[in-house]
């Protein structure tokens, strides 16, 4: 079954290469996506607010991102910014900030459940990315911050969820580990004062002790059923109202000095995602704005894409209608604007790796060109990615 | 293990469980006999509703030295990043702090992190 799923996806691509090979290059940035698991599930136009904007706005993608987890670590990475007594472009830097991360929490789940702001602020993330142009030698740094503004998915919201799908599992796995603690304890000839008195490592090898006693005794071990609960939550709350906005801006320099840097990129993305009806769990609406302002011989220009989905369909199987609009002003030949109109079929046939059917018009709406009807079957496939043949 | 003085002849103990961070929390507070294995009460919560996790101490205050607090919690991040949490027990005895302990913790994505605080009480 592996090997002809296997003939099919090679057979199956090499059509989809052949179809999009006959694309216009922008249309090629319709069908061919290298998503993540996330995006795979809702995207087909570019509907993904990035997750570290900075990279995104550099157009990078770094392997070796650093995440720091206290202020002492930040402190030193951005040390390097610094030379002998000039402030330089540090040369590949990739850093994602969570504030939450790298302050001790103020706040208890009440609060978080309670309070807006705090939810907002303990998913903010900031980015920072630097990379050099090998052949013009032109340094570029970016920042860029990402923040979930609405997440009605958020599990930590849903009180009846949390009673039932975790406390439940928790308070009696607390009990068991306890009570097994202390019988290790006794059996051992140890009091509780003593057991205190131990260093941090003698005290984590009885728990771990007590902590397999405690799997073997209530039948279950809690990561895992919690993990099990959390994966039923996100496929009933896969379509949950959530509003996601980011914002980068890119600066230049012509050589690797900080005080030569000129601002030279905005760019902006927002994502709202809403379902049908409170108790739909069928379908999708999804409405995204992307927008970059950049600058070309002293002047900026602006790219604007609006896109609007509708997705309706379950598990495996999927249809969907979508329009984008898009409009872009360049140097050379001033504004373009586009009407871009679809309808498709998507059907997982293997795990991750999907199938897209689907028929779109391109219409020029300076009136240069009647819609163009771009492809009456489309075969893409969107890949994990970390996904590997071999 | 932290040391708590107390007055024996002063106003009931109270101790407060307190988790900072949003992640689920469920203890096991157990208050040990001064000197030995005896408990003199285990009682037990979670971080659903914060306004319950204050435990007045036995009376007579004075039959509370030496004895021992051991509040057993587990952390648990069931979300997908790694996150900071506290546990927090404060002391009071009436209307006055007498002690308050942060221990803080790293979450793993995923993870559940054992925490023990001990605390003597002392005249």
């Amino acid at each position: 079954m592996k090997t002809a799923v296997f003939a099919l996806v090679i057979v199956c691509t090499t059509i989809s290469l052949r179809v999009t090979a006959q694309d216009p290059q922008a249309i090629k940035n319709f069908y061919i996506k290298k998503a993540d698991t996330t995006v795979l599930q809702t995207v087909t136009l570019d509907f993904a607010v990035p997750d570290i904007p900075a990279f995104k706005a550099l157009g990078i993608d770094p392997s070796n991102i650093l995440r720091p987890s206290n202020l002492k670590q930040v402190a030193l990475m951005f040390s390097n910014l610094r030379s002998g007594d000039k402030f330089i472009v540090p040369q590949n830097l990739a850093v994602e900030l969570t504030p939450g991360l790298l302050v001790k929490p103020w706040y208890t789940l009440n609060e978080y459940q309670s309070k807006g702001g705090i939810r907002w602020l303990s998913k903010l993330s900031a980015s920072v990315g630097s990379d050099q142009d090998p052949s013009t030698g032109v340094n570029s740094l970016s920042f860029g911050f990402r923040s979930v503004l609405m997440d009605k998915g958020d599990f930590r919201l849903d009180k009846a969820f949390l009673d039932t799908a975790i406390y439940r599992y928790q308070d009696n796995y607390t009990m068991a580990w306890v009570n097994n603690r202390n019988l290790v304890l006794k059996n051992n000839n140890i009091t509780i004062v003593q057991f205190a008195a131990m260093p941090q490592s003698s005290q984590d090898s009885i728990l771990e002790i007590a902590r397999q006693m405690t799997v073997s005794q209530v039948g279950f071990d809690l990561d895992n059923i919690v993990a099990q609960s959390m994966q039923d939550f996100k496929a009933k709350n896969w379509n949950a109202p959530r509003m996601d906005a980011a914002y980068a801006l890119v600066m230049q320099s012509p050589d690797s000095l900080l005080g030569s840097i000129r601002l030279n990129k905005h760019l902006m993305w927002f994502a709202w995602a809403f379902r049908p009806g409170k108790n739909n769990r069928n379908a999708q609406f999804i409405f995204g704005l992307n927008n970059s302002l950049y600058k070309a011989n002293g002047k900026f220009y602006n790219e604007f894409t609006g896109n609007f989905r509708f997705y309706i369909g379950k598990n495996r199987l999927k249809a969907l209608a979508e329009a984008q609009y898009q409009n872009m002003d360049h140097p050379m030949t001033g504004r373009t604007e586009t009407l871009y109109a679809q309808i498709g079929v998507e059907l997982a046939i293997y795990k991750s790796i999907w199938i897209h059917f689907g028929t779109g018009f391109l219409n020029a709406l300076d009136g240069t060109a009647r819609s163009q009807l771009l492809g009456n079957l489309n075969l893409y496939f969107s890949f994990p990615e970390n996904f590997k043949l071999f | 293990m932290y040391q708590v003085k107390i007055d024996p002849n002063g106003a009931t103990l109270q101790l407060e469980i307190q988790y900072l961070g949003a992640f689920t929390a469920s203890y096991v507070y157990t208050l040990w006999e001064a000197n030995s294995n005896a408990q003199v009460s285990v009682l037990s919560g979670n971080n659903m509703n914060s306004q319950d996790d204050i435990y007045p101490l036995p009376s007579p205050v004075s039959a509370n030295v030496g004895r021992l607090i051991d509040i057993f919690s587990t952390l648990k991040n069931a979300t997908d990043s790694d996150m900071n949490g506290v546990v927090r027990i404060t002391i009071l005895q009436g209307s006055v702090e007498l002690d308050s302990f942060d221990e803080p913790e790293l979450l793993p994505a995923g993870k559940t992190v054992p925490n023990q605080v001990f605390i003597n009480l002392i005249s």
